[in-house]
């Protein structure tokens, strides 16, 4: 994994704990499905990606932003755009 | 739905079913499939082991997200005699531990992931908690004594004050309700719905009463984020109602209309409620879904669905939210509680047996309920054929894609925050929602950083409560009372 997309990780789950705001970093993984966190319903998914799009200055397709399941297919989606 | 509308109390929606269609699936969640005998099994397990922790009227707390194991265990706790407490799984930590205080319940039902938030709220610690997936398998319960008088739920909604306000059903409101939303949209045992509403509101769980009362299948969804499975759902299931809050109509046409537009060949309704929907949204559902019926409501909590009509039938009525259903009588009155005649706009009451008697413990709020009547705190007008019209919010609750938000309660929060000198929260017109929060803060110095009110009200309160915008004034315009005036901030 080069430097670039580390960067993106961790930005990545900077942004999980200020949009999850009792999620602790112990219990951040990127492996973590959607289902397992606490709070991550309809309105909090569409905040995470806005704010993740003015963050990181990219677009996600809608059918991009229906299928993300985990903290990871984020990671990989974001990486893809960023080293495009 | 059977000639004589026969049931007494909820649990006879899933009785009656089993009876007549015990094999049928009644419930599908994530490809997995419950018979109606299998769904009363689960109920009955869960019903055998709230006997054993708890006595007949205490309440049970049901703290779940959306999943089949909701609806057993609803139909569990009914079926003893217990009173279900419903917490929606986005509540926030302040208002789950205010609520848990406010009713005390004996045993409260929830799953591992808020057992965090369990712990959190220092919950865990004085109350008795039982994860829903270690309730073990029974297949005995001797039944218990239960009337349609009795208290069957308690569901907390933002009203006038800072603190929200629990709305009391009793098994004959529930029953009441059903019989009116089914008479209307006329659900039958082969209709099969794809449900995505949270089942801790009334809309959505009323779906699941009507659906079940007529012995139909609900696909049931854990929530709306997947929105293209969902609709491929539909087509592939061939489904014939389906339910969704505005938010979710305009996501849906504004970004699947072609697939959208596939789904009228099976679906018979698509129904929606009274969050602000404008025309353009109205005709883009009616031009994907030109035989569908667009059926559009009016209710709260406390009345249940009061009014209903479908749009595509009544295009000469766009504006207006509906007629009163049968068994339901709306009127119009001023400020002194006299009756309005036609196309005189004042504040909507509904009466009807769907209608609450009390608030929990509220007497302030259940005086807003006499002879039957519920003042419903929404101004409108009733036209000469007897269409009702919405006008604005009498209390100034804002409406958020359907959650009512009281601007108290978020005022209240920013208050304490240091740096805050004043503050006021409106509703603003927002596309997507309907309605979003808007707040007015007068900071004590010109420093202060606009960003941390959001940090601090993302942590007190519910998601949709969060300001979506903030606006640094000189002052705050308030009446000589001290009261806001919000219709100039607006």
């Amino acid at each position: 994994m080069n430097n670039m997309n580390n960067q993106i990780r961790e930005d990545l789950q900077k942004i999980f704990l200020k949009t999850f705001q009792n999620l602790k970093e112990n219990d951040f993984d990127f492996q973590k499905p959607r289902i397992d966190f606490e709070n991550w319903d309809s309105l909090t998914h569409m905040q995470l990606v806005s704010e993740l799009e003015s963050f990181f200055k990219i677009s996600f397709e809608m059918d991009e932003i229906v299928d993300i399941n985990k903290p990871e297919d984020l990671a990989v989606l974001i990486e893809k755009k960023k080293n495009a | 739905m059977p000639n004589n509308y026969s049931f007494k109390i909820i649990p006879d929606f899933l009785n009656n079913s089993v009876r007549n269609f015990p094999d049928k699936i009644g419930l599908v969640f994530e490809e997995r499939e419950y018979s109606y005998k299998k769904i009363k099994e689960k109920a009955n397990s869960i019903a055998s082991y709230i006997v054993k922790k708890t006595k007949k009227g205490d309440i049970v707390a049901l703290f779940l997200e959306n999943r089949p194991e909701i609806i057993f265990s609803y139909f569990g706790i009914l079926s003893a005699g217990r009173i279900v407490l419903l917490i929606p799984a986005n509540i926030s930590d302040d208002n789950f531990l205010f609520q848990i205080k406010k009713t005390n319940p004996k045993l409260i039902i929830s799953q591992k992931k808020f057992e965090q938030k369990l712990k959190r709220t220092g919950i865990l610690k004085e109350y008795f908690y039982t994860d829903i997936d270690e309730i073990p398998q029974s297949s005995f319960f001797a039944g218990e004594d239960v009337s349609g008088n009795d208290v069957s739920t308690i569901i907390f909604t933002s009203g006038t004050m800072a603190e929200p306000k629990g709305v009391v059903l009793r098994h004959c409101n529930v029953i009441s309700a059903t019989k009116n939303i089914t008479e209307f949209l006329k659900w039958s045992k082969y209709d099969i719905d794809v449900n995505i509403l949270s089942l801790s509101h009334s809309f959505g769980l009323g779906n699941i009463h009507c659906v079940l009362a007529a012995g139909a299948t609900v696909i049931l969804f854990r929530d709306a984020i997947n929105i293209k499975k969902i609709i491929q759902t539909i087509i592939e299931k061939k489904a014939t109602t389906f339910a969704a809050v505005p938010a979710i109509l305009r996501f849906v046409v504004d970004n699947y209309f072609e697939e959208f537009k596939k789904c009228g060949e099976f679906l018979r309704f698509v129904q929606t409620d009274t969050s602000l929907m404008d025309k353009e949204l109205i005709e883009k559902v009616l031009s994907a879904l030109p035989n569908t019926d667009f059926n559009y409501y009016y209710g709260l909590t406390e009345a249940s669905r009061s009014t209903f009509f479908s749009i595509n039938k009544h295009l000469d009525k766009i504006n207006s939210i509906g007629k009163a259903l049968f068994n339901v009588e709306i009127k119009v009155v001023d400020e002194y509680g006299k009756d309005l005649p036609a196309g005189k706009a004042g504040e909507i009451c509904i009466k009807g047996g769907h209608v609450i008697k009390e608030y929990w413990r509220c007497p302030e709020a259940s005086k807003n309920i006499k002879d039957g009547w519920l003042k419903t705190g929404d101004v409108g007008f009733i036209d000469k054929d007897g269409y009702l019209y919405f006008k604005s919010r009498k209390d100034d609750v804002i409406n958020v894609s359907g959650e009512k938000v009281s601007p108290e309660e978020i005022e209240e929060v920013v208050r304490k925050m240091p740096g805050v000198k004043d503050v006021a929260a409106v509703g603003a017109k927002d596309r997507l929602l309907g309605e979003a929060v808007k707040l007015f803060i007068v900071p004590d110095a010109s420093d202060f950083d606009v960003q941390s009110v959001v940090q601090e009200c993302k942590k007190k309160l519910e998601s949709y409560k969060v300001p979506k915008l903030i606006e640094v004034i000189e002052k705050i315009p308030r009446t000589e009372n001290g009261k806001v005036r919000r219709n100039i901030l607006k």
